[in-house]
């Protein structure tokens, strides 16, 4: 509960974000369905969005809160979790949207190619892996920096997802013996080590974000 | 005597600064004036306690209980007012009013509004957009509605008007009214600290050079002047802070040392105020320092 309370705190200091992000990602995804442009296209922007807003809460806050924030009657750990509550709400946001397009496709009788699920797995599993990076990054920056450090650091994540599909892009370009097949065949098991993977780092980030509030001052 | 706030042997390193050895102990029902010049520790000393920093050394108990062994009551226990707003400037009262509702099951809403009321703080008005007096008072009201055992005030009379520090004044001493509570007061307005000060303690490069009760401190020392021809040795050695000026001198003497008075000096009781800059004087070897 008390957990719970610092989620609230960071959702009203980052509530005009919040509802700007939710509009952005709701009109993003429908256009983009529209458009054709494929699931995976119109939800990649959502989980995208969800990472770079993850780190929202240490861009706005200032050491000189320390005063009210870190008085009020909680462990560090409940800090941290409800600083982690806020950092999951965009991806919860990003699967819900993305289940909602999905459903808008259904309506419309549209096919909705096999794979989608994967996608959508996989995705969730990626953009956890980011935030946690995120949120590592984050704590170990500190308060106090200025918010242009900040805004640079909070993008680092979304900017390595882009990076990392480049790469994944040039890669299967040179290589033209690329097994599609095979991913598409074990595609469930890969987007479930994927989504694994992105689990297991969010668990290693909270621990890591617990350690360094635990010695850092002002934290 | 039961105690509300005890520092045992308190430390902090920075790169540049260290906090060394603070042992300070506050009773149940009395205030005490936390004084130093700019730098000398006093904020670090409160950061500590308030757990805002992990201290270096020693232990902290605050109403006989240390925040490792349990750290919501700790802070529960604990009412801090701050030199500056500490409120997340994007929020408004009604922000704080809901994060102190699912804080503290002591917050007492209604007795939170009618401070609200009383103080005419704008309720719609982002908190950064307040005055530093409007800031105070919303500080105080945090603090006020809901129960405490011990309030730290850091700096939080400065740049008040002086109606303001006067009812700042009259709520302290409401506050320990009951016996049960203790106020540690840091600042730089000594007067302040005359009027409602029990205990003093000073603080000087992040060492405690000064720790007892107001009463007693104040009796212990007299301020002397006189010309410069009636300084003799003795008395030039025994004297805190002398300082010497071509018409004369004047210093601060122990009282234990009343033996070297006599009727060719002008002998006057010192303030506090007065006491610190001699002891300062003193550490410094003779220079004045302002800005205790």
């Amino acid at each position: 509960m008390k957990a719970f309370n610092y989620f609230k705190i960071d959702c009203i200091r980052c509530r005009y974000q919040l509802i700007m992000a939710f509009v952005i990602v709701v009109v993003f995804c429908f256009i983009c369905n529209s458009a054709q442009q494929g699931i995976g296209f119109s939800c990649g922007y959502g989980f995208f969005l969800a990472v770079i807003f993850a780190g929202q809460p240490f861009n706005q806050e200032a050491k000189s809160e320390s005063g009210f924030i870190n008085m009020l009657p909680g462990t560090r750990r409940q800090r941290v979790i409800g600083r982690f509550l806020y950092a999951l709400l965009g991806v919860v946001f990003a699967v819900v949207v993305a289940c909602a397009v999905l459903v808008s496709v259904a309506i419309r009788g549209m096919e909705i190619p096999e794979s989608t699920g994967a996608i959508l797995i996989a995705m969730t599993g990626a953009a956890l892996f980011l935030v946690s990076i995120q949120m590592v990054i984050m704590y170990s920056a500190g308060k106090g920096k200025s918010q242009q450090l900040m805004t640079i650091i909070q993008v680092v994540p979304s900017l390595l997802l882009f990076f990392i599909i480049m790469m994944i892009g040039t890669y299967v370009e040179e290589h033209n013996g690329f097994n599609y097949a095979w991913i598409l065949e074990n595609k469930a098991w890969l987007s479930s080590l994927v989504l694994a993977i992105g689990v297991l780092a969010l668990g290693m980030a909270f621990i890591v974000a617990n350690r360094i509030v635990e010695r850092r001052d002002y934290a | 005597m039961e105690m509300m706030l005890e520092l045992q042997g308190v430390g902090k390193q920075y790169k540049e600064f260290a906090l060394q050895d603070v042992t300070v102990s506050l009773p149940k029902g009395y205030i005490m004036g936390y004084i130093g010049r700019n730098g000398a520790g006093k904020t670090t000393t409160i950061n500590l306690i308030n757990r805002i920093c992990n201290p270096s050394e020693g232990t902290i108990r605050v109403n006989g209980i240390t925040y490792e062994e349990d750290p919501i009551r700790y802070k529960e226990q604990i009412g801090f007012i701050g030199d500056e707003s500490y409120f997340p400037k994007e929020m408004r009262i009604k922000d704080i009013r809901s994060i102190l509702k699912h804080s503290y099951q002591s917050f007492d809403e209604k007795e939170f509004n009618q401070m609200i009321k009383n103080w005419k703080l704008p309720e719609k008005q982002k908190i950064e957009k307040f005055s530093r007096g409007m800031k105070v008072k919303l500080m105080f009201a945090c603090t006020l509605c809901r129960e405490t055992k011990l309030l730290i005030l850091d700096e939080a009379t400065n740049g008040l008007d002086p109606v303001m520090r006067e009812e700042v004044l009259e709520l302290l001493q409401d506050y320990i009214a009951s016996g049960e509570r203790s106020i540690l007061f840091s600042t730089h307005m000594l007067n302040d600290l005359e009027q409602i000060a029990d205990y003093i303690v000073f603080i000087e490069d992040g060492k405690i050079i000064l720790n007892d009760t107001k009463d007693d401190i104040l009796e212990s020392y007299v301020k002397i002047k006189g010309k410069k021809e009636d300084l003799s040795q003795v008395l030039r050695e025994r004297m805190i802070g002398i300082s010497t000026k071509d018409y004369g001198f004047e210093g601060l003497l122990s009282t234990e040392n009343a033996d070297l008075l006599s009727k060719k000096y002008v002998i006057e009781k010192p303030n506090i105020d007065q006491i610190m800059v001699h002891m300062l004087r003193e550490k410094k070897g003779g220079h004045a320092y302002e800005g205790i």
